[in-house]
């Protein structure tokens, strides 16, 4: 169950990052050798170079795509911001992002608005913070156009959210920015040999209007992207099967072949099978015992008229609602288990900053997904463990039963 | 009475050799849990030669080029120093240094270089420290009557046992090394064993040894900026972080550079292995040595516990013809301990040839030695399961009576 | 009713071969109450397991109530059971996990009978045997006698046609065992149930309408 809120946390539509499963992630520059093989064997030979995708590229190249419902440029940095009610300069997690940002998540506002395309395009100072940010600076929260200086720089207050918790990493941060105000080292672009503007430090969310269209948004992408290397002699931009899914996001390696998201998606299976199959054999052994225990009564239900099938279905139920039992004590244990060890479970790779893991929310994991999950494995638990030692004692022989042979 | 078992034994040979199955199974898996355990667990214990107890990371921003308050004509290097200038003045602080970003301890942004000696070549992590590190991270030299602190005023590096193992031998303490294959210019260097991460696999590291000027100079910009480190008085180190910035309120600024945080290097460190997912790997690691132990102490104990317990008639029987309790404890006992023996030869055998498949570090013990060493932690831990899963029922079969055992045949 | 041919059962381990009963035929008419004796290891046991359809002769036939056994798959025996024949068993075998009128029911849940009618028959064949006050009390908590009662109940609830009772004193004492047998003999002459039972108690058999003699798996009379 660990592994499932694990799995959960990360990939299910959960608080302000209600779209998940609707959502594409562009998050890697791959920069490659023209020309060569990007086989998964070859890659390493042919790979230069991996870093965050730069704002010109994405300005240029992924604004346009037109499959998706909705494209957010974001970059998750840290600023600087000055404390008047402690007299001191502090940091802070904060998201330089667009107006799209506000489409794929659901952020809920407690005063004001947030800033709109307009304002990204004439790159206002505004910025919207979190009710932890307002209380911590000003004591409240009604602070609508309010100033604040960030990184030396004044912006002015349009908007306040309710906090997002830290592990909802998409969209967790203390501020938001448009990131067209930001700093010259958000928006600097670099170029990478003969290839120009494709280092920097945002990546791209992407809200398809199904997760089907993953495909021929990447056509979309794939074709957008040549253009992109058509100058280049040397160097190519490698979209190494971008833009990913939730979950294939979760198993990224920065400088692998996109391939390896597979293995390691296997990697994860099998060690799900081990942990299952393993109490399953222990679980099996417990049973035949207890099923030898009750060949007597087992029999006597045959004599009476139960059939095999009756007798199959009544072991199978008795240790499924046992197994049951034992998931829901142990989805609410691993909950338990979880938020102890959040902090060790949760890495949040995209914000610098963000040492502390927030509390998970009960309702969070405990929903209808993870409690569906519960009964899908207890019953899968039951199935390796009981099939076979049921089907065996539904068939033994009636006398041999009665007689304890 | 081991002849009377192994009749035993043979006669139930086909339920037998499931039992021995599953030890001899046990028995490996078992082996292989402990050596991954014991090689994940020593990695933490390793000397790491440093010291974070009471040392903090101040973390300082420099103010964006374009921003309006940016001043042209600070010479930043100089403000930085500045900065540590004032917290070294502060008296509840030991000592305060600066290093480069991939020398300081929990810096996963390691990096390489080839240094040579006077015939051989290392490839080893490298970086750059000023000489007030040693007191900040109180490095010390594996060998005695060495004192770093005067050596590095010297302008002398600091190069750990594997490094200089490689390149001039096991013996050597102090010796020099050069930059390029040239050889051109000798490096005086001294054995200090600063491996900056104990997670990682390499222990060869060189450390220059830089004064704050130079270091600064070389290294100032925003992506390479130098790391700030200072140790606190161990007394004066609690609630530091609210004592720093209110004491320092009006000093935490010089030039263009701002002290914005000061974070204790303990959970700096936590913060990083976490960020990283290296203890989510570690964690991951000891729950499946966890998990694999509890499954093989279910299975053991539960196969000999309803194995004792379907054997209630037969201990029932045995004693109505005169064999005592002990007796029967001892026969259940002695069954099960000598099934066990026949898998565990072959199990050790077994383990012996594939054991380095499990040893994911390099440990102190190597060889047979830590072969025997596993063996026979598993070996104890196997005896206790097998004992306590025959204990209970065999107890309880050898209570009942008789005359009860004999009717209910 | 019952109608037995040339019935052979062997009994065959790795290395043995045990004649249990060869060349048996009988038939037992509608409303009979038939003892069938003999020596222990005889093959009486085999020969009621065999008619009660809880094992499979290894040649001949049985027809009971016009219907052939042999080739039955095992939903149809299972219901055949249920519907047909009620068993008594030496050792009581009653569920200790279950309560005596849970227990009685058992037949009854397998005929997918609703639970408020179950429960009313049981009362119904409780009261018959004499424990409708121990309905709630388990096996444990019960005599020798009272047990065989409740296995009688159980037997009964289902209204099948033959009883089949396998040394149904034997783990009794005479009082008991009396009872019992005074409550097989109601069943028989008031319901008409058919009734075969095999017993070693001579005195018991000579009460019923016919005896059936075995020796060394062969029927002697």
């Amino acid at each position: 169950m660990m592994i499932i809120i694990w799995l959960y946390v990360n990939t299910g539509n959960i608080g302000v990052v209600d779209k998940r499963d609707r959502m594409l992630y562009f998050t890697r520059s791959y920069i490659v050798k023209v020309n060569k093989d990007l086989s998964k064997g070859k890659f390493g030979n042919n790979f230069r170079a991996s870093f965050p995708v730069s704002t010109n590229l994405l300005e240029k190249y992924m604004y346009p795509l037109q499959t998706p419902e909705a494209k957010s440029i974001v970059g998750c940095y840290s600023c600087t911001v000055y404390n008047p009610q402690k007299h001191r300069y502090e940091k802070m997690n904060d998201i330089y992002t667009d107006a799209a940002f506000w489409k794929i998540f659901s952020m809920r506002f407690i005063s004001g608005v947030p800033f709109n395309d307009t304002d990204v395009k004439s790159k206002a100072m505004k910025v919207v913070i979190d009710e932890t940010t307002a209380y911590k600076l000003f004591g409240k929260t009604d602070v609508i156009n309010y100033p604040v200086q960030i990184d030396w720089k004044e912006y002015r207050i349009c908007g306040v959210v309710e906090d997002v918790p830290s592990y909802l990493k998409e969209a967790y941060a203390h501020i938001w920015l448009p990131y067209t105000s930001g700093s010259s080292y958000i928006l600097q672009s670099g170029d990478f040999s003969d290839l120009p503007d494709v280092v920097g430090g945002m990546h791209m969310y992407i809200l398809s209007h199904d997760i089907s269209d993953q495909r021929e948004i990447r056509q979309e992408m794939e074709h957008q992207i040549q253009k992109l290397n058509a100058p280049a002699k040397d160097v190519q931009f490698f979209l190494n099967h971008q833009p990913d899914t939730a979950l294939e996001y979760l198993f990224r390696d920065g400088s692998g072949h996109y391939e390896m998201i597979y293995d390691k998606m296997k990697m994860v299976l099998i060690v799900l099978l081990v942990l299952l199959i393993l109490p399953a054999l222990n679980l099996s052994g417990l049973i035949v015992a207890r099923m030898r225990k009750r060949a007597e009564e087992i029999a006597v239900r045959r004599a009476f008229g139960a059939s095999t099938g009756n007798i199959l279905m009544q072991i199978l139920i008795e240790n499924f609602i046992q197994m049951l039992i034992g998931g829901i004590i142990g989805i609410c244990l691993s909950y338990g288990l979880f938020q102890a060890f959040r902090e060790m479970l949760l890495t949040s790779a995209l914000n610098t900053e963000s040492y502390e893991i927030s509390t998970l929310s009960f309702w969070h994991i405990i929903n209808f997904s993870t409690l569906g999950c519960v009964v899908f494995l207890c019953f899968l638990l039951n199935m390796i463990s009981t099939l076979v030692p049921a089907w065996y004692y539904s068939r033994i022989s009636i006398v041999n039963a009665l007689n304890k042979k | 009475m081991i002849f009377h078992l192994f009749k035993l034994i043979r006669n139930q040979w086909k339920s037998n050799v499931w039992i021995m199955a599953e030890l001899f199974i046990s028995f490996i898996c078992l082996c292989a849990v402990t050596t991954s355990l014991y090689t994940l667990v020593s990695r933490y214990w390793i000397d790491k030669g440093f010291d974070i107890n009471h040392v903090y990371m101040a973390s300082y921003v420099k103010k964006p080029v374009d921003s309006p308050d940016y001043d042209t004509t600070r010479d930043n290097g100089a403000d930085l120093r500045e900065l540590a200038a004032r917290i070294r003045k502060c008296p509840e602080i030991d000592a305060v240094g600066f290093t480069t970003n991939n020398a300081f301890p929990y810096s996963l942004n390691v990096s390489r270089d080839r240094f040579y000696g006077d015939s051989a070549r290392v490839s080893a992590v490298y970086g750059t420290l000023t000489p007030e590190i040693v007191d900040v991270l109180r490095l010390s030299s594996p060998v005695a009557g060495i004192d770093l602190k005067k050596e590095v005023k010297n302008g002398t590096w600091l190069i750990s046992e594997s490094a200089m193992a490689e390149l001039y031998g096991k013996n050597v303490v102090r010796t020099h090394l050069y930059k390029s294959k040239k050889r051109t210019k000798a490096i005086p260097c001294v054995l200090a064993n600063y491996i900056n991460y104990e997670y990682n696999d390499t222990k060869k590291c060189i450390w220059e040894t830089e004064s704050e000027a130079n270091l600064i100079r070389k290294q100032h910009d925003d992506f390479t900026k130098p790391v700030l480190l200072f140790r606190v008085k161990p007394e004066a180190d609690h609630n530091f972080h609210n004592f720093f910035f209110s004491s320092l309120r009006n000093q935490l600024v010089s030039g263009n550079h701002v002290i914005v945080n000061i974070t204790p290097m303990n959970e700096y460190r936590n913060n990083t292995l976490n960020m990283y997912g290296v203890n989510m790997l570690y964690g991951i690691g000891y729950f499946l040595c966890a998990f694999f132990i509890v499954c093989i102490l279910l299975g053991i104990i539960g196969t000999f516990w309803f194995r004792t317990e379907a054997r209630t008639s037969e201990i029932g029987l045995r004693m109505a013809l005169g064999s005592t309790r002990k007796q029967i404890r001892n026969q259940m006992w002695g069954e099960g301990l000598l099934l066990f023996s026949l898998v565990w030869f072959p199990g050790v055998i077994i383990f012996y040839l594939i054991h380095d498949t499990f040893k994911l570090y390099e440990t102190s013990l190597s060889g047979w030695a830590f072969c025997l060493t596993v063996m026979l932690i598993v070996t104890l831990f196997m005896v206790l399961l097998i004992m306590v899963g025959i204990w209970y029922p065999a107890r309880q079969a050898s209570r009942i009576n008789p005359v009860d055992a004999l009717h209910y045949e | 009713m019952i109608t037995v041919k040339d019935l052979l059962k062997v009994y065959r381990t790795d290395e043995i071969e045990t004649l249990a009963l060869e060349n048996v035929n009988m038939h037992i008419g509608e409303g009979e109450f038939v003892s069938i004796m003999g020596p222990s290891g005889c093959g009486k046991s085999t020969l009621l397991n065999l008619i009660g359809l809880l094992d499979t002769p290894t040649a001949g036939t049985i027809e009971i109530c016009g219907q052939k056994t042999d080739g039955m798959k095992d939903k149809h025996l299972a219901d055949f059971r249920n519907r047909m024949l009620g068993f008594v068993f030496q050792s009581f075998h009653l569920i200790p996990s279950l309560n005596v009128i849970d227990n009685v029911e058992l037949p009854l849940l397998y005929r997918h009978v609703p639970s408020h009618e179950r429960r009313k028959r049981a009362e119904e064949v409780l009261s018959r045997v004499g424990l409708a006050h121990r309905m709630k009390h388990y096996p444990s908590q019960l005599s020798g006698g009272q047990c065989q009662r409740v296995a009688i109940a159980r037997a009964i609830i289902g209204n099948p046609k033959i009883l089949l009772a396998d040394e149904p004193t034997g783990n009794l004492d005479s009082n008991m065992g009396a009872e019992v047998m005074n409550i097989l003999h109601q069943l028989n002459k008031e319901d008409k149930r058919t009734i075969v039972m095999v017993t070693h108690n001579e005195e018991q058999a000579l009460q019923t309408s016919r005896i059936i003699r075995f020796f060394d798996g062969h029927q002697i009379n």
